[in-house]
């Protein structure tokens, strides 16, 4: 048992249990009867080709896309009535950044969940907002109109809004897209933080060649689940032919052959 | 207001009132539209609004026997219109290949063309309806037929909506801001389109007596895109929108007050556009001016990113 | 004679309005009509104050010269990169509208404009105003420039058809093949303004862009070729003038309300009818619901082995009535065979064919 702000949370629960999660924008389904179980700690990448149904995975199980069938469990828990077991960071270009509010404000967004309704974030939520920021070294930014970060500074922000949030799972959609060497190096290491804490991630990643680098697990998904294991396991050449119709990406190194 | 060259006569005072608290509401409404990219999403439910109130008009003669032009009666139905309207043109582009554009036109088209229709209609009633002609006056606005119990009427819906604005703040801008983050906090964001969706309306209908169905837009877009050029948060621009608004609103209604025959609602409208395009120019950073200069300034060096991608 | 002369000019304005309103609709630009229907007001004010003579070819091209002003200001705004275009559209138009309305109001034009003319035009009058030349009388004014502007329209449809359909549906592709397409774009919406213009004065904005907006709205709920959504878009187009004409005389009152009404219900029939309408989409897309569901259902018992159906429902996690109603429509289908005793679930034993 752990205890989160008066929950008690079993840990003997699996932290991520996706069952029958289906979803369709029009006549064919994007996503169909994907089943994932993901144990505490994991660290895991969706990878598969463009359109194979990684972001809608993600915002399926976060309920943020309609769907059609699928049961998700986090901790044995409807994530629906325990938000704030759940973090999700969006694709960084999927919103406005000439949007006007601050580092700050976009940080303190993350807290909105707890707060509920009317009530606006005080003292203590500013203290949270801007130790999330110390631990993506954007505090000195804090007041900085985000219309002028770069892209691995907005990166930042927006993992700093999710652990403001305090989550048992993290999904993350294309967190390495677009940033910086340095940023690629300190968002891998907070992965790897997180998960030692016992957290759970689940992000989509483009970059295979860095698959093996920076996750434990791997869910080979193109509209279907192909493979859910460690990256040992699953990220092998056979299933990545398969997985990319004999197409894999020229940038995926010899590796790890099993 | 006690500007000595203005004669304080009450009818004024209860003008001015009006136009400038419609200028400061649909200023701070219209920055979320603004912010959403649904400026025009203004103009449809202005224009729809006609209909609404041209039907409110017929049943209120059709009930009471008498027809009423009080905001009382007309209101509740510009309300309904209008967010009818807008419900139609979301179920249209969501449920069909048209985009969201087309969609708006179309129930632009409808709802305003029957509402013209209507109102001429009723217009050729005989015998006539008492007060039928003063419908007109909803087309282009007529600030000076306003009412002690229109103004009313304009401060409480009017101190409703930025009520509700303030109440749901921190919501409506996360769900602005970034919508997907916003459902996975569980905001239910249904809820809060369509409370935008009635903002807006209310925003808008409570305009149309001074500015008119037609020149309501500026209203909404104008002041947000203006005050958007000074700042780089949310609630000042909000709060600036309204100055700009209320600004405009203002001098509208003495500047028609003072020059006879000058119509209020195109000189509200042009006065905040020059507050726009003065914005445009001279504003620090996001200035036209303020940005030349710096690229001047930095002429062998790459210009920074500006902006952010979309 | 002048009801034949009233309906010619509904009919070619219907025309005109709907074939330049086509490429609007599809180039996700339809409110630009509406922009331009209020931003050439002043246009035409000022050509008539300074040309004088309502006659003059000039008074059509000065009044449309006002449209792709609003057009290039628009751009211009945009350009700065600190207002987008939807916004700059909405500052705009009301700005040089309410330019008009002052102009009018303050009697510079004389007594050649009303107030309500400037939304319902003044149709009624406009065979009246006749053209002459050389003391021939030529058949109504309005006749002829909204005919000039049917010309334009179809001319550079005709002639740029392949350029438009580009830029329309893929401007960057439009670009690296070498076409301008800002510029294209720019002389399209000058003949579209010039059609609002000669539109105007018979028609007024509120017919313009119904005009221009819902038929070819209606149209793209029929048929898929650009080709054929302009040809429809031109018949609705029509019907709505003949119609709206007709219910307009009928009442007695002026025809422009009636019209944009007549082609706003032909809008409101095509969703309800058309193929591609709100009630066939969404009847075909329930179709495709209910077959994946007994997919789903079936894909859940790939195993083979029979299954509790309760735990089955749960993975899906669907409301009890929904699960009963997918096994219900997977059994009588011989997809499922359900045994209610023992509450379990399996495959029926045929090659699965999903």
């Amino acid at each position: 048992m752990i205890q989160r702000g008066g929950l008690e949370i079993p840990t003997d629960q699996p932290a991520l249990d996706v069952e029958g999660l289906t979803v369709t924008y029009g006549q064919e389904p994007a996503l169909w009867n994907a089943d994932l179980r993901l144990s505490r700690g994991s660290l895991a990448a969706i990878v598969g080709p463009n359109g194979a149904g990684k972001s809608t995975l993600l915002k399926a199980a976060l309920g943020v896309v309609p769907r059609v069938s699928g049961r998700v469990r986090v901790l044995g828990e409807d994530p629906a009535r325990r938000r704030r077991l759940v973090a999700y960071v969006p694709q960084r270009t999927s919103v406005d950044w000439d949007f006007p509010t601050s580092v700050l404000d976009v940080v303190l967004m993350g807290t909105y969940g707890q707060l509920g309704w009317f009530r606006r974030p005080g003292r203590k939520e500013r203290a949270l907002a801007l130790q999330a920021l110390e631990q993506m070294e954007m505090a000195d930014l804090a007041g900085r109109q985000i219309a002028e970060l770069s892209g691995g500074q907005q990166q930042r922000v927006f993992l700093a809004r999710a652990l403001v949030q305090d989550a048992e799972v993290y999904f993350m959609d294309e967190p390495f897209a677009g940033v910086d060497a340095v940023t690629e190096q300190s968002i891998a290491s907070l992965m790897g933080l997180l998960a030692h804490q016992g957290k759970t991630i689940l992000s989509v990643h483009h970059d295979l060649a860095t698959v093996p680098r920076y996750f434990e697990h791997a869910v080979l998904l193109n509209r279907v689940v192909q493979a859910v294991g460690t990256v040992k396991e699953v990220f092998h050449r056979s299933n990545l032919d398969r997985l990319y119709g004999g197409r894999v990406p020229a940038n995926v190194p010899e590796f790890a052959s099993s | 207001m006690s500007a000595p060259w203005v004669d304080l006569d009450p009818t004024l005072v209860v003008v001015a009132a009006g136009t400038t608290t419609v200028g400061a509401v649909s200023g701070a409404l219209g920055c979320f539209a603004y912010l959403r990219r649904q400026g025009l999403v203004g103009d449809v439910v202005s224009h729809s609004a006609l209909l609404g109130v041209v039907v409110a008009f017929v049943l209120s003669h059709a009930i009471t026997g008498s027809a009423s032009r009080s905001l009382m009666v007309l209101v509740p139905g510009a309300l309904i219109a209008g967010t009818a309207a807008l419900m139609l043109a979301r179920s249209v582009s969501t449920r069909t290949r048209l985009n969201e554009d087309a969609s708006l036109g179309v129930m632009l088209s409808i709802f305003f063309g029957g509402g013209l229709f209507l109102l001429r209609w009723v217009q050729r009633q005989s015998p006539p309806i008492p007060g039928h002609t003063g419908l007109e006056d909803y087309l282009f606005g007529m600030a000076a037929a306003m009412t002690r119990a229109d103004l009313w009427m304009i401060f409480a819906l009017g101190g409703c909506a930025v009520v509700v604005l303030f109440l749901a703040w921190k919501e409506l801008k996360v769900f602005t801001f970034d919508p997907d983050f916003s459902r996975s906090l569980g905001l239910p964001s249904r809820v809060l389109d369509t409370l935008m969706m009635v903002l807006l309306v209310a925003g808008v209908v409570i305009g149309i007596q001074t500015v008119g169905v037609i020149l309501m837009i500026a209203l909404l877009v104008t002041p947000a895109a203006a005050a958007r050029q000074w700042t780089s948060r949310l609630s000042t621009m909000a709060l600036l929108a309204a100055v700009f608004g209320a600004a405009s609103g203002a001098g509208g209604a003495l500047l028609s007050a003072s020059e006879s025959g000058l119509p209020t609602g195109p000189v509200v409208v042009l006065l905040a556009t020059a507050i726009f395009a003065l914005s445009l120019l001279l504003a620090p950073q996001r200035g036209v001016i303020a940005r030349a200069r710096a690229r001047r300034a930095l002429r062998d060096v790459p210009p920074p990113a500006a902006g952010g991608a979309s | 004679m002048i009801e034949f002369w009233t309906l010619a000019i509904a009919a070619v304005t219907a025309l005109a309005c709907a074939l330049s309103g086509t490429f609007l609709v599809l180039k996700r630009e339809a409110l630009v009509s509406e922009g331009l229907a209020h931003a050439v007001l002043p246009g035409i004010v000022i050509a008539y104050a300074l040309i004088g003579d309502r006659t003059s070819p000039l008074l059509l091209v000065g009044a449309a010269a006002m449209g792709l002003l609003m057009i290039l200001a628009v751009q211009a705004i945009r350009r700065t990169g600190v207002v987008d275009s939807t916004a700059s559209l909405g500052v705009v138009f009301p700005a040089l509208f309410s330019v008009g309305v002052l102009l009018t109001s303050m009697d510079l034009a004389g007594t050649y404009f009303h107030a309500d003319c400037i939304i319902e035009g003044n149709l009624a009058l406009a065979p009246l105003d006749r053209l002459e030349l050389g003391g021939r009388d030529l058949g109504p004014r309005a006749f002829w420039s909204v005919s000039a502007a049917l010309l334009l329209v179809a001319g550079f449809v005709l002639l740029l058809f392949k350029e438009l359909k580009l830029l329309t549906f893929d401007p960057e592709l439009a670009a690296s093949l070498g076409f301008r397409p800002s510029r294209i774009h720019v002389a399209w919406l000058a003949v579209v303004s010039f059609t609002v213009v000669a539109s105007f004065e018979a028609a007024g904005s509120i017919l313009v862009v119904a005009l221009m907006i819902a038929p070819p709205a209606a149209a793209v709920l029929w048929v898929d070729d650009v080709r054929h959504v302009l040809g429809l878009a031109g018949v609705f187009a029509l019907v709505s003038a003949a119609v709206g004409h007709e219910l307009g005389m009928a009442l007695d009152v002026a025809p422009a309300g009636p019209m944009a009404t007549s082609a706003g219900v032909l809008f409101l029939a095509s969703l309800a009818l058309a193929p591609r309408g709100i009630v066939m989409r969404g009847r075909a897309r329930r179709s495709v619901l209910a077959r994946l569901e007994v997919d789903l259902v079936a894909a859940r018992l790939r195993s083979g082995s029979p299954r509790d159906s309760e735990s089955v429902r749960g993975e899906l996690g669907w409301p009890r009535r929904r699960f009963e109603a997918v096994v219900a429509r997977a059994v009588s289908g011989a997809a499922l065979i359900h045994d209610p005793a023992a509450g379990t679930l399996h495959l029926a034993a045929r090659p699965a064919g999903s």
